[in-house]
C-alpha cells in the first residue's frame, strides 16, 4: 500500500513537474548589431581562411555573362557600430554575423574609435579599410583582415599590418576614395573644407602608414567657396512615360511651363537660391565615376562643391554647381536613353535631398568633355498648385539616396549604345526591377523606388499589344515607380454628398440635387465649353464611376501629384488652426479691436479692408471678411452688478454674439483683429435687462464690458463655404505684411490657393473643383445652417516602397549580389538586403 | 461523507482527522498571532539617512548670480521609488564646495584622466547644504526664473509641493536641519483652497514654469502647468514676488484643471515654448488613445481676478512622416542663426531626437525634417550652448539621457550629428550643464549617485584645441557612493 502510494506520489509529481515545464522555452537571442550607421563590402576567398591573405578584390564576387562567382568568393558587408565604436562583419553568403572575439560572450566586434560615421573600403587592395572616427577627430587605417574572426583571418598573422590613424582639429564626417584608390577625400564640416590624403601602398617590408604621418602633413587641404553661381533653366523635353491603358500618359499634366501659342517652354530655376549661412559645410561625398568627378554636398549653402580628380597631383576645384537649396546629399546616374523605348545613353540625371524640406530635386546633369565642368539644372516633377513644381514629395523626408544600375544595363562605351535590351513580361513585372533606378530611404524606415529607365517597361506598358484593361499601370521618369495601380485611375471613392443638419447624409444624385429639403444643389460639369473641367489644370473626371456620366467633381489625376484624402466644404465653417484661447477685445479710438494669440495670416484669415485694394481679377477680392466666432460663455458677475443681467441676456444664448451683431473682420492683423459689425440696427435691440444707467448703450461697448477677461474664439468664413482636405488643409496666399502685419494677399502667389467656396461660383484650388449651389426658390444655406459637402478622392496607384527598419542611415547597393541594402540605425533589422527580382526585403541581420 | 476528513484510526488511538484537524487549528492560530505580532499600524517607518541619496530623479540647478559667475547649488529631488523609507527628499549640494573638492583631488593626481579610471567618490554629507523631507514619487521638478522657490509634482500625495530657496537652504514650513514639509506646502489637493473648488487629478507628471508677467499679470510670481498620466493638465498661479531674506507670503494656487486634453494620454512632461504654449509629450503607448500626439495646452491669465485665469485646448500636434512616433518624452525648442524656428523632440518609437520645423509645420502636423539616432531608454533632453571654434561662438547642443543604454548623448541639432557620447553612467536621467565650471551634473536612478561629468573634452573638441584626443565626456567624481540595484539592472 505504501510503495503504491509512494508510486502514485513519484508519477504525480513527475506529471506537475512535466505540465509546468514550458515546452516552448524562450530563447533570447543577444542582439549582434547595435546602432549600425554605414555599409562597405568586401569579396573574401574561402579557402583562404586558415592560410594566406582570405581578402581578394571586390570585382572577384562580382559576376559576368563568361566568369560566373566561385562559391570560394564570399561577398562581406561590413558595418559600422556607432555607439559601440566598432565595425561589424557579415558573412553574406551563410547570412550571420560574424563574432570577431568567441571567448567573449556576446558579439565582439572590432573597435574602429568613436561614433564611426563613415567607411570604405579599397576595392582593388582591400588591405586597409578607413574609418572616420568623429568622437576623436581622426581617420583611422585598420587592416581589414582583423574585421574577419580569427579563424578567417588566413595564415601569418602576424604579417596583418598595425591600426594607423590621421588626426584633425574638427571632425571628418564622410569619406570616399579617389576612382584609382590613390587619394582620400575627407569632409571637414565645421572647417568648410575638404582634405585630400594621399594613400601610401602598403609595403608588409617597410610597414609604413598609409597616411604617412598622423599629422597628415602630405594632405592637401582645399577649401570651398560661397560664391553662388548662376543657376540654368531646364530645357523642355519629351516625356517619359509609358502606361497602359495607352493613352493614361496623355492625360498627364506636362510639369513645363506652356508657351502662349502651346508647347513648353524652359523652366526657370529657383531666383533667389536660399543658404542657411554665409560659409561652406561641406557633408557628404558622392564620386561621379564616369566623368571622375567628385561631387560635395554643402548643406548650408546651396551649392554641390564639384573637385575633378582626373588632373595629375591631385584634385582641382571646378565651379560649383547651384541647387538653389543647400543639399543633403547628391547622386548621379549613368547615361540612359531619353526615352523609354530608346536605346542610346544619352541623359544623365542628378538628384538631391533638400536640405530644408527634405525633398527629392530632381536635376539634368551633364560635364563639358573639354572644360570638364559639370552643368546641372532642375526639372519640373510636381503639378500640385501647393506645392513647388521642382520637388519630388514623398511624404516623409527623404534621408539616403543611392542609385541602383542593375547588371542587365549595360552600355557600350563608345557607341552608348545600351547592350541587352531584352525585358521582362512577367505579373509581377511592376515589382521586378532591371536598368536603372534611384533609391531614397525616408525618415519613417522605407525604401522608395524612383523610376529613371526600366528596361522592361516596353515590355508590359505603353502598346495596345501588351496592355491588359484589367491591369493597369504606369512608369514615368523621377517619379516613385508605381506598384500597383487601380482600374479606372485616380477619382473619387464614394458618391459625393452633404451632411446637412443634425448629421444625417444625403446623397448627390446625377442631376446634382438631392432628397432633402431643402435640396442644396451640386452643379454638374458638362462637355460644354462654359461649364466644363478646368482643362488647365485639372485632367479628367472625378466621377465615382469613372465613366462619361456628367461629374459632379473635377480633379488633377496625375497619379504622383495626388494625395488620397477626404475634402469637406463646410458652410461658414470654421478656418483650421485659429482656434485661440487668449482673446481680449478692448476699443482704439473707433475701432474695436480683438488682441489674440492666433497667427491669424498665417492661418488664412481676412478682413474685409485685407482685400480691398485687389484687383477685380483676384479671386479675394470684394471680400466682406471672415466671422469672429467667440465659444467662451459670457463670464458671471458679482451679485448686485448692473452689467450681469444684461450681459446674460444679450449674450448668454448659443452663439448669441454671432447672431446678435455679427462680428465681421474688418481687418486682420497676425496678432489682432479688428472688428465691424455690418448691421446697423443693432442698437434697437437691446433688452430692457440693459437699461441701467451705468450699462452701454453702444453694443460693441456692451461687448467689451461683459468680456472684460479673456475668452475663446475661432474665426470662421463668411457666406461661404470653408473647403479643406484632410492633408492639404485650407489653401490660401494671405502673409503677415511685413511692417506691421497687416495681412496681405500674396498675389505672385498661386491664384488657385483658395479656402472659400461661394454659392453659384466655381471652385477651383488647383486639386478639386465643382460648383455649390443654393437650393432652388430658397434662401439655403444661410447664417446659422448646418451643412456640409464632402467627397473623399481615392484609388492612387500603390507605389514600390517597402519597409526596412525605423529609421535608415544608408543605402548601398552590391553589384556584386544584385542587391540594395539598407542600414538601420533606429534598431530593428540593422542591415536589410533587398533583391531586385522581385523588390523585396531578403535578409536581415540584427 | 462527502465534504468531510474520514475517521480513520491512527496508531495512536486517536482520528487522523481529528489529528490533522487539532495541526491546522494549531498552525491557523500560530500564523493569525505572528501576523497580528508582526503587524504595527503606528509604525512611521524608517526616516531616509541625511545625505543619503535615494533613486535621485529630478535635478535644478540655482541661476548664477550673472553671467560671468557660476551656480551656486544643485537641487536633487530624491524619488524613494522603492519606498524604503517613509519619505522622499530634496536636498541642495554647495556646488562651490564640490569643485573645491575636485580641484583638490586634481591637484593631489586622485581624479581620473580618462573614462577608463574610476570616479572619485564625493561623500554626500560633504557638499550637502540643506535637505527636506516630501512625499515619495517624485515625477518633476522645476525652479522658478527667480531662483527663489522649487516645485515638484509629487505622485504619492497627488499634489504640487514647493519648496523655498534661500541661499541654497531650503524651507518648506517646518524647522530643522531634515525636516518634513508642512501640509500648507502641498497645494492642490485641497479642494477648499481654490476658488473653482477644483481637486487635482492623479499622477501628476510633468511640469512647467513661467512667469506671470508674461501672461500680463503685473505681479512678480510664476504660474505652473501641471501634466497628469490620465490626460489632465492643472494650472497653478503663485502670484507674490519672493520677499527679502527668502520666501514668499502665498502658496501656489490652483486655478484650473483641464479634464480631457482631447487626445492620447500619459503626458509624461511638460515644456512651455515661447508663444506660452505647453506642449506635453505623450508616453503611455498601450493606451488605446496612444498615437503620434502631443497635447497642447495654453494659459489664459485674467489680468483683473487672476484666480480665475485657466488652461485651454491648444490642440493636439501630430508627428507625421516617422515610423511610429507613438512615445514621446521630452521636447524642447530653439530657433536657428537662420530664423528658422524648431522644436526637438525625443522619442523612444524611434529611439531618437525629432527635429521639427516648425515654420514648415502647420497648426496639428509638425513637419519632421530630420532625426538623429539615440541611444536606448532615451528620458530626458536638455538644451545646452557651448562656446566653439576660436572665437568660441555659442553653439546650440540637446544634451539626452539614455536610461537603458546607460549613456548621455550630445547632439548637434541643426547638422543632426551626434557629436559625442558620455558613457558609463548607470541609470542617467536628468541632468544640468554647468557651463561656467565646464561640468554636467546627472542624477543616476540605478546607482543612487550625482554623476559629476568632465565636459572639457568636449569643449577642446569644440574649440579645436583637443590634439586629436577623445571629445567624451567622462565621469570624474560622484556625489554619494554607487548603491547598484539589481531590480532595476
Amino acid at each position: 500500500m505504501t510503495r503504491a502510494l509512494v508510486a502514485v506520489g513519484v508519477v504525480v509529481l513527475t506529471l506537475l513537474t512535466l505540465v509546468g515545464c514550458d515546452q516552448d522555452p524562450i530563447i533570447i537571442t543577444p542582439r549582434a548589431l547595435d546602432h549600425s550607421g554605414r555599409v562597405e563590402f568586401i569579396c573574401v576567398d574561402s579557402t583562404r581562411y586558415q592560410t594566406g591573405n582570405p581578402l581578394v578584390p571586390y570585382e572577384s564576387c562580382v559576376a559576368t555573362p563568361e566568369f560566373p562567382v566561385p562559391d570560394n568568393f564570399v561577398l562581406h558587408a561590413l558595418v559600422t557600430q556607432e555607439t559601440r565604436g566598432e565595425v561589424a562583419a557579415i558573412d553574406l553568403q551563410q547570412n550571420i554575423v560574424l563574432d570577431s572575439q568567441r571567448v567573449v560572450p556576446g558579439f565582439t566586434f572590432e573597435p574602429v574609435g568613436e561614433i564611426p560615421s563613415a567607411i570604405v573600403v579599397p576595392k582593388v587592395d582591400p588591405t586597409f579599410t578607413f574609418v572616420s572616427n568623429f568622437g576623436q577627430l581622426s581617420i583611422w587605417a585598420r587592416a581589414t583582415r582583423r574585421f574577419l574572426p580569427e579563424e578567417r583571418r588566413g595564415g601569418d598573422l602576424g604579417s596583418i599590418p598595425d591600426t594607423y590613424q590621421v588626426r584633425f582639429d574638427s571632425p571628418v564626417s564622410d569619406l570616399i576614395l579617389s576612382p584609382d584608390e590613390t587619394m582620400l577625400y575627407a569632409t571637414l564640416a565645421e572647417d568648410g573644407v575638404v582634405v585630400e590624403i594621399p594613400l601610401i601602398p602598403w609595403d608588409p617590408d617597410v610597414r609604413e602608414s598609409p597616411f604617412g604621418d598622423e599629422m597628415c602633413s602630405a594632405c592637401t587641404w582645399i577649401s570651398l567657396t560661397n560664391v553662388i553661381p548662376a543657376a540654368n533653366a531646364a530645357e523642355p523635353r519629351a516625356d517619359h512615360c509609358l502606361s497602359c491603358p495607352v493613352e493614361g500618359c496623355d492625360e498627364l499634366i506636362d510639369p513645363f511651363p506652356a508657351g502662349p501659342f502651346g508647347g513648353q517652354l524652359p523652366f526657370p530655376p529657383r531666383d533667389p537660391p536660399t543658404s542657411v549661412g554665409t560659409t561652406p559645410r561641406p557633408l557628404r561625398l558622392t564620386l561621379d565615376e564616369e566623368s571622375e568627378l567628385l561631387l560635395i554636398a554643402d548643406e548650408r549653402l546651396p551649392l554641390v562643391h564639384v573637385l575633378d580628380l582626373s588632373t595629375a597631383g591631385g584634385a582641382t576645384l571646378l565651379e560649383p554647381l547651384n541647387m538653389g537649396v543647400p543639399v543633403q546629399q547628391v547622386v548621379v546616374t549613368p547615361a540612359v536613353p531619353s526615352t523609354p523605348t530608346g536605346t542610346l545613353a544619352t541623359d544623365r540625371f542628378l538628384y538631391g535631398i533638400d536640405g530644408i524640406d527634405r525633398s527629392v530635386i530632381a536635376a539634368d546633369y551633364d560635364v563639358d568633355v573639354t572644360t570638364r565642368q559639370p552643368r546641372v539644372a532642375v526639372i519640373p516633377v510636381n503639378v500640385r498648385a501647393d506645392q513647388p513644381a521642382d520637388r519630388l514629395f514623398l511624404g516623409p523626408g527623404a534621408r539616403v539616396l543611392e542609385v541602383v544600375r542593375t547588371s542587365h544595363y549595360i552600355v557600350d562605351d563608345g557607341s552608348l549604345e545600351v547592350q541587352n535590351p531584352a525585358c521582362s513580361t512577367r505579373e509581377v513585372a511592376s515589382q521586378t526591377l532591371r536598368g536603372v533606378f534611384l533609391s531614397v530611404a525616408s525618415n519613417n524606415g522605407r525604401v522608395y523606388m524612383i523610376d529613371v529607365f526600366d528596361m522592361d517597361a516596353p515590355c508590359r506598358l505603353g502598346s495596345v499589344d501588351v496592355c491588359d484593361e484589367d491591369n493597369p499601370g504606369v512608369v514615368r521618369r523621377h517619379r516613385i515607380r508605381v506598384d500597383t495601380a487601380s482600374v479606372g485611375g485616380v477619382k473619387t471613392t464614394a458618391t459625393p454628398a452633404f451632411i446637412i443638419s443634425g448629421g444625417s447624409t444625403v446623397i448627390v444624385e446625377d442631376d446634382g440635387t438631392t432628397a432633402a429639403e431643402p435640396s442644396p444643389r451640386v452643379i454638374p460639369f458638362e462637355s460644354t465649353a462654359d461649364n466644363e473641367c478646368p482643362g488647365t489644370v485639372f485632367q479628367g473626371k472625378l466621377a465615382p464611376s469613372g465613366d462619361d456620366t456628367a461629374a459632379l467633381v473635377c480633379g488633377l489625376r496625375d497619379p504622383w501629384s495626388v494625395v488620397p484624402e477626404s475634402w469637406l466644404a463646410t458652410w461658414e465653417g470654421e478656418i483650421p488652426g485659429t482656434v485661440g484661447g487668449r482673446g481680449r477685445f478692448s476699443r482704439d479710438g473707433t475701432d474695436i479691436v480683438f488682441d489674440a494669440e492666433v497667427p491669424f495670416c498665417s492661418r488664412g484669415v481676412l478682413g474685409g479692408n485685407n482685400v480691398a485694394s485687389l484687383g477685380a481679377s483676384e479671386p479675394e477680392a470684394g471680400y466682406p471678411g471672415d466671422l469672429l466666432v467667440i465659444t467662451s460663455e459670457v463670464p458671471e458677475r458679482a451679485a448686485g452688478d448692473p452689467l450681469g443681467p444684461c450681459c446674460a441676456v444679450v449674450f448668454g444664448g448659443e452663439e448669441a454674439l454671432v447672431q446678435l451683431i455679427d462680428p465681421t473682420i474688418e481687418h486682420a492683423f497676425q496678432d489682432h483683429l479688428i472688428i465691424r459689425s455690418p448691421r446697423v440696427d443693432v442698437g434697437t435691440v437691446l433688452p430692457f435687462e440693459c437699461d441701467e444707467p451705468t450699462v452701454p448703450t453702444d453694443l460693441f461697448d456692451l461687448l467689451i464690458a461683459c468680456y472684460d477677461e479673456l475668452v475663446t474664439y475661432k474665426v470662421h468664413t463668411r457666406s461661404s463655404y470653408s473647403v479643406g482636405g484632410s492633408v492639404t488643409g485650407f489653401p490660401h496666399r494671405v502673409v503677415p505684411g511685413e511692417i506691421d502685419g497687416s495681412c496681405t494677399v500674396d498675389t505672385m502667389a498661386d491664384p488657385l490657393s483658395q479656402g472659400r467656396a461661394f454659392n453659384g461660383a466655381l471652385y477651383d484650388n488647383g486639386l478639386v473643383s465643382f460648383t455649390l449651389a443654393s437650393a432652388v426658390g430658397v434662401n439655403y444655406p444661410s447664417r446659422g445652417d448646418d451643412l456640409v459637402f464632402s467627397f473623399v478622392v481615392g484609388d492612387t496607384p500603390i507605389g514600390l516602397i517597402r519597409t526596412a527598419g525605423t529609421l535608415l542611415e544608408d543605402l548601398q547597393y552590391s553589384p556584386a549580389d544584385e542587391t540594395l541594402y539598407s542600414v538601420d540605425i533606429g534598431g530593428g533589422r540593422g542591415l536589410g538586403g533587398f533583391t531586385m527580382d522581385p523588390f523585396e526585403l531578403a535578409q536581415s541581420f540584427e | 461523507m462527502s465534504g468531510r476528513i474520514p475517521s480513520i484510526v491512527g496508531p495512536l488511538g486517536g482520528t487522523v482527522a481529528a489529528t490533522i484537524a487539532g495541526l491546522c487549528l494549531a498552525t491557523l492560530s500560530g500564523l493569525c498571532l505572528a501576523t497580528v505580532a508582526g503587524c504595527s499600524l503606528n509604525n512611521p517607518g524608517n526616516d531616509p539617512p541625511p545625505g543619503e541619496l535615494n533613486f535621485p530623479l529630478a535635478t535644478q540647478m540655482s541661476p548664477p548670480a550673472n553671467a560671468s559667475a557660476a551656480p551656486g547649488y544643485l537641487y536633487v529631488a530624491n524619488s524613494d521609488f522603492d519606498l524604503r523609507f517613509n519619505a522622499g527628499s530634496v536636498s541642495s549640494y554647495d556646488l562651490a564646495a564640490l569643485a573645491g573638492k575636485l580641484d583638490d583631488a586634481r591637484a593631489a593626481g586622485e581624479l581620473p584622466t580618462d573614462a577608463s579610471e574610476p570616479p572619485l567618490v564625493v561623500p554626500a554629507a560633504d557638499v550637502l547644504r540643506s535637505q527636506v523631507k516630501i512625499g515619495s514619487y517624485t515625477s518633476a521638478m522645476v525652479l522658478s526664473e527667480a531662483g527663489d522657490r522649487l516645485y515638484l509634482s509629487v505622485r504619492s500625495d497627488a499634489n504640487l509641493t514647493y519648496i523655498d530657496v534661500n541661499d541654497g537652504v531650503l524651507s518648506c514650513g517646518n524647522g530643522g536641519a531634515f525636516a518634513w514639509c508642512a501640509d500648507s506646502f502641498r497645494s492642490g489637493d485641497e479642494a477648499t483652497a481654490n476658488p473653482r473648488r477644483l481637486e487635482i487629478p492623479k499622477n501628476p507628471t510633468g511640469l512647467a514654469v513661467g512667469r506671470v508677467s508674461a501672461l500680463g499679470l503685473a505681479d512678480e510670481g510664476d504660474y505652473v502647468v501641471m501634466s497628469h498620466a490620465g490626460g489632465q493638465a492643472s494650472l497653478f498661479i503663485d502670484r507674490s514676488a519672493p520677499a527679502t531674506g527668502g520666501g514668499r507670503p502665498t502658496a501656489p494656487l490652483l486655478v484650473d484643471v483641464l479634464d480631457d486634453l482631447g487626445g492620447p494620454i500619459g503626458q509624461i512632461s511638460t515644456r512651455i515654448d515661447e508663444s506660452g504654449i505647453a506642449w506635453m509629450p505623450t508616453t503611455d503607448a498601450r493606451s488605446d488613445r496612444a498615437d503620434n500626439f502631443l497635447s497642447r495646452v495654453g494659459v489664459a491669465a485674467d489680468l483683473n481676478r487672476p484666480e480665475l485665469s485657466y488652461l485651454y485646448n491648444a490642440g493636439t500636434a501630430r508627428l507625421e512622416g516617422i515610423s511610429t512616433g507613438e512615445d514621446t518624452r521630452d521636447i524642447a525648442f530653439a530657433t536657428a542663426s537662420d530664423g528658422t524656428n524648431f522644436a526637438f523632440i525625443l522619442s523612444r518609437t524611434p529611439e531618437a531626437l525629432i527635429l521639427v520645423d516648425m515654420d514648415q509645420s502647420t497648426p496639428s502636423r509638425l513637419f519632421v525634417r530630420d532625426l538623429v539616432s539615440v541611444g536606448y531608454g532615451p528620458s530626458r533632453l536638455k538644451k545646452v550652448y557651448l562656446p566653439a571654434g576660436p572665437a568660441g561662438e555659442p553653439r546650440l547642443f540637446i544634451f539626452i539621457t539614455c536610461f537603458d543604454s546607460r549613456d548621455v548623448f550630445v547632439v548637434d541639432p541643426l547638422s543632426s550629428q551626434t557629436f559625442t557620447i558620455s558613457r558609463t553612467l548607470s541609470g542617467p536621467f536628468e541632468l544640468e550643464v554647468d557651463e561656467a565650471r565646464g561640468y554636467m551634473y546627472v542624477t543616476d536612478f540605478r546607482a543612487s549617485v550625482i554623476w559629476v561629468v568632465d565636459l572639457a573634452p568636449l569643449i577642446e573638441c569644440l574649440g579645436g584645441t583637443s590634439e586629436g584626443r577623445s571629445c567624451e565626456p567622462f565621469r570624474i567624481a560622484s556625489i554619494g557612493t554607487p548603491q547598484p540595484v539589481r531590480d532595476l539592472l
